[in-house]
């Protein structure tokens, strides 16, 4: 993945026009993640039917599954890399479908599913919700305001330092220039002042339009739940519940048996 | 009434580069004030001073007849809208609707004053259609008329534009210059295009070397190529045109 990728890619960059409000995904996701990670680490397929929520919200968002799946993979490999050891440690036997496979292997899939899962989750409810309806339901939810209004600048300024490092490094590429450990910190060095200066600019910017430390004056209305997301927060909450008490999966392994039978 | 009083300001940057030098002028109520000048001459540091953003080291800068102080700037920012040269520096939230509402929510307006501003400061830069789109993708030309919208969401009594027109293909400059045109505010406008100098502005002051070369009367001083070619400027086209 390129660098300008980060943040060129639409899965961050705009609001999509969804009817859902970002309180009721904050909520959702937050619960949703909490079932995934609730599951014992051997509960490789109890664990799929989960599947359906990041599926379902992301084609209601519009979410491309390009962009999400682009984003997955840039931090896919340090997942294999903390569960790959796993194969090795716990070797211990269990039979499925009458094979014999190690536990350790049973474990390492759960972890890149559920991995997998709450990435996408996340990832899914940032791009729909966008991150300022995050941060200020946040606020609203009781997080201070100046940490809310702080993790918004944080990923503004974010995104400025992307953007110099990325012009920074093609204006030396267009000029035949490479970038050596040696001269890194001539790299380094202008961006971190350039983007310093920008962000200066921008907080004089805010300055002038009367930014005072508060971000979201005003929108505390917005937070409020509409009849539909109140029925759709109970939808998936009750679906949760029921795949978290009940084993759906063997439910309806059984039933396709029986049905096939 | 005079809007802005500069009396004697100085400023220089941390290493030293002196950006003004003993700068002083007023600007009054209803006046269209182009500022002209070679780069580096110290433009946008003056709009910055006006603005509060930067401390003069030396002289005197007063709104409305108080000197600047931390309420006089607080008070000054309510009233004066400041257009910067890099329309990035200025949009920041994740819509054009939002980053508009920024400005006039700020006032302490009602939800429903915010967002009758916001469309009338759209449809007045003519930028309606752009109100959902995230200003990071938007074109320059659309960038500076989201950042001029979010300036006359707050409804300004004085506007201070740096560069307007730069980066502006000739439709959007011709857009910008009738609306800015068509604004009956106080005005100061630094910029390099002279010709929107002359088609905007009653009065302009040329710098040079952080010092104030000439303020007068706008055909009088424009006109002159030998003077305007010292200041490192060259005559509006519609000047050279005829000229030639």
């Amino acid at each position: 993945m390129r660098l300008r990728d980060l943040y060129r890619t639409e899965i961050y960059d705009e609001r999509r026009e969804t009817a859902l409000s970002p309180m009721l995904l904050l909520c959702l996701t937050s619960a949703y993640i909490i079932t995934v990670v609730s599951f014992d680490r051997y509960q490789t397929l109890r664990i799929i039917p989960l599947a359906a929520y990041p599926i379902f919200v992301g084609l209601f968002s519009g979410v491309s599954g390009r962009d999400l799946f682009r984003k997955m993979t840039a931090v896919m490999p340090f997942v294999i890399l903390i569960g790959i050891w796993n194969p090795f440690f716990d070797r211990i036997g269990t039979e499925h479908l009458g094979i014999i496979i190690s536990r350790g292997w049973i474990s390492f899939f759960s972890l890149m599913i559920k991995f997998l899962m709450i990435t996408a989750s996340t990832l899914i409810m940032v791009s729909a919700a966008g991150f300022d309806g995050l941060c200020r339901c946040a606020a609203a939810a009781g997080l201070p305001e100046v940490l809310a209004t702080q993790l918004f600048l944080l990923n503004r300024y974010i995104r400025l330092i992307v953007e110099e490092a990325h012009n920074t490094l093609r204006a030396r590429v267009f000029r035949g220039g490479k970038i050596t450990l040696s001269n890194a910190g001539n790299v380094c060095g202008p961006l971190l002042m350039r983007s310093v200066s920008r962000s200066e600019k921008i907080h004089n910017a805010l300055l002038c339009r009367g930014f005072d430390g508060a971000l979201w004056r005003g929108k505390r209305d917005m937070n409020r739940l509409s009849r539909q997301d109140i029925i759709f927060g109970i939808f998936w909450t009750a679906y949760f519940l029921v795949v978290r008490f009940f084993d759906i999966s063997r439910a309806i392994g059984d039933l396709t048996v029986r049905c096939v039978i | 009434m005079k809007v802005f009083e500069i009396e004697k300001i100085c400023y220089s940057y941390p290493d030293g580069t002196k950006a003004l030098d003993e700068l002083s002028f007023s600007v009054s109520e209803g006046d269209v004030l182009g500022i002209a000048g070679a780069n580096g001459s110290g433009k946008s540091t003056l709009l910055m001073l006006m603005m509060g953003c930067l401390t003069p080291l030396k002289g005197r800068i007063a709104y409305l007849g108080k000197s600047f102080d931390r309420d006089t700037v607080r008070s000054m920012r309510k009233e004066t809208g400041l257009l910067f040269q890099d329309p990035d520096d200025q949009l920041f939230l994740p819509t054009v609707w939002e980053d508009v509402a920024f400005g006039p929510r700020n006032l302490g307006l009602s939800e429903k004053e915010v967002a009758s501003r916001v469309e009338g400061a759209l449809h007045d830069t003519g930028i309606e259609e752009l109100s959902k789109k995230a200003p990071w993708k938007l074109s320059g030309g659309e960038k500076t008329l989201a950042a001029l919208a979010g300036l006359f969401a707050m409804k300004p009594k004085t506007l201070l534009l740096d560069e307007p027109t730069s980066g502006l293909d000739p439709r959007s400059r011709c857009r910008l210059i009738s609306i800015i045109g068509k604004t009956e505010m106080t005005a100061v406008i630094a910029t390099h295009d002279l010709d929107m100098v002359l088609d905007v502005c009653k009065r302009v002051i040329i710098m040079k070397n952080g010092k104030i070369e000439s303020d007068g009367e706008v055909p009088g001083v424009l006109s002159d190529r030998e003077y305007m070619r010292s200041c490192g400027l060259e005559l509006p086209l519609s000047f050279a045109g005829r000229s030639s």
